[in-house]
């Protein structure tokens, strides 16, 4: 039971911060007449040495507030952005429920998305199509499944998101805030469903703002601060941290 | 840019009338036999390579939402925009097939180049992309000048005139540059096939092969390295 699946060794991010997306023919005329010129950066690290690895079928739950670097950590570890130094290991499929609408494209329809994104996560199109109903089912989206999805209401995005995600029989299902826009309804059935594939031996990576949403999934927390590690252990331990800090703010 | 089957098939006919009203009553051109089917040749390769190069050039920032969010190989975008625009191309030479039909111009067995000098364009235009896709993501003019040379090669490239006029009018090193471009190459082969019934001119097509090579290699050379960071700057 203790094969890590998700290994982060002391990783940075940095981003260089541009106003703009430069001009290519001023960045050319500067290098003609200022070749010796430096280059001002105005740099910015969202994360910094962190360093922590989920065994399989663990739950893991980030917290943290606005700009503590849980959404960059999660790009590292789906891999659609690489860390500046450090390492980021990762076995198995990912399915992503990420900010609304994340992985799709607007002009298609919801069926044309399913397709789209479960192509991109490693799907044949034979095992797409075998699964389609299943997947149309869950959403509960009916006849809207044949419409561009730019149409469609936050609830909608992320009922399709969702489906998808735990349709695709991930090893790893990654899911962010946007749960929280679907109805009571809808956040009960995933809620169970996750309950369902927790037990099935997938390992998970909740984020949250509601630090009781985490502590009740979750087996444990690590707690970021503005890009650090602050914290790492058992659900309790951390929560309790947590919310004293959030208390003296 | 996604065009209909409709405006696949006016688009060329209107750029091809105008040519032709223009070249026959205002500009007279009696020197070269065939007109219509001589400009279709210049015009359909171009069409093409412009077609295919403004849409390849804004993939993957219109595709950002994916790039951001999913992990896969980013060379795919350019790569299918690209040859989604194949379609257009073959509905165009269609119209290439009746005109043929229409001026009596012989079919020989020269034509069996035609598949190949395409070919040889595709490769180009995707080399191309993959430079122009991935600038666009750093730079924002990078559309800009995409325009300003599509409209400068316009132009330079041999659509309504022959490149023996260019041999003739242009200074050498002009010239060499001239024929260099990979699209002229493709658009000279394609008149010796079709008008002339003649294979293809051996240093100007290993020239055309050359410089599509190279625009490859650069392509992907440059978009490998780019890739990993794609995602933090769109």
């Amino acid at each position: 039971m203790s094969d890590i699946v998700i290994d982060l060794h002391s990783v940075s991010k940095r981003f260089i911060l541009h106003p703009h997306r430069p001009f290519l023919i001023r960045e050319v005329c500067k290098k003609i007449f200022h070749p010796r010129a430096n280059k001002e950066e105005n740099e910015f690290w969202a994360l910094q040495d962190v360093s922590f690895s989920v065994p399989k079928g663990q739950a893991v739950g980030l917290v943290g507030g606005n700009g503590a670097g849980k959404s960059t950590l999660l790009s590292l570890i789906i891999g659609s952005s690489r860390p500046t130094n450090g390492s980021v290991q990762v076995q198995g499929r990912i399915g992503a429920l990420l900010e609304l609408g994340a992985g799709f494209h607007r002009d298609l329809t919801g069926r044309e998305n399913i397709i789209l994104n479960a192509s991109l996560l490693g799907l044949s199109r034979q095992e797409i199509d075998n699964k389609m109903e299943e997947i149309i089912e869950f959403t509960e989206l009916g006849k809207f499944i044949d419409i561009p999805i730019r149409s469609y209401s936050s609830g909608m995005h992320v009922r399709l998101g969702f489906s998808v995600a735990i349709h695709i029989d991930p090893d790893i299902l990654i899911v962010d805030e946007a749960l929280s826009v679907g109805d009571a309804a809808f956040q009960e059935k995933c809620m169970n469903r996750i309950q369902e594939i927790k037990s099935k031996g997938v390992t998970f990576l909740i984020v949250s703002h509601n630090i009781d949403t985490a502590q009740t999934l979750c087996d444990e927390l690590v707690w970021l601060d503005r890009g650090c590690m602050k914290m790492k252990g058992g659900t309790d331990e951390v929560a309790s941290a947590y919310k004293a800090s959030q208390k003296k703010q | 840019m996604s065009l209909g089957v409709l405006w696949s098939v006016l688009n060329p006919m209107i750029m091809l009338g105008t040519l032709l009203v223009v070249f026959t009553y205002i500009h007279k051109n009696t020197s070269i036999d065939h007109f219509g089917v001589f400009l279709l040749l210049g015009l359909i390769p171009y069409n093409f390579f412009s077609l295919c190069i403004n849409t390849a050039t804004a993939s993957l920032v219109q595709n950002s939402q994916i790039i951001k969010k999913t992990r896969f190989p980013r060379i795919i975008i350019p790569v299918a925009s690209v040859l989604s625009q194949v379609i257009h191309l073959g509905i165009q030479l269609l119209i290439l097939v009746v005109f043929i039909a229409l001026f009596g111009v012989s079919v020989t067995w020269m034509y069996l180049w035609l598949p190949l000098i395409f070919l040889l364009e595709l490769i180009f235009i995707i080399g191309l992309s993959l430079v122009c896709s991935v600038l666009d993501v750093y730079f924002r003019d990078t559309k800009y000048i995409v325009q300003s040379s599509l409209t400068v090669l316009f132009w330079f490239t041999p659509i309504f005139y022959p490149t023996s006029l260019a041999n003739q009018n242009l200074p050498r090193p002009l010239y060499l540059l001239f024929m260099s471009n990979p699209i002229t190459g493709c658009i000279e082969a394609a008149r010796r096939v079709v008008l002339h019934n003649r294979a293809p001119e051996q240093d100007l097509f290993l020239m055309a092969m050359s410089v599509t090579l190279v625009t490859l290699a650069v392509g992907i050379v440059l978009f490998r390295k780019l890739e990993p960071n794609l995602a933090d700057h769109l």
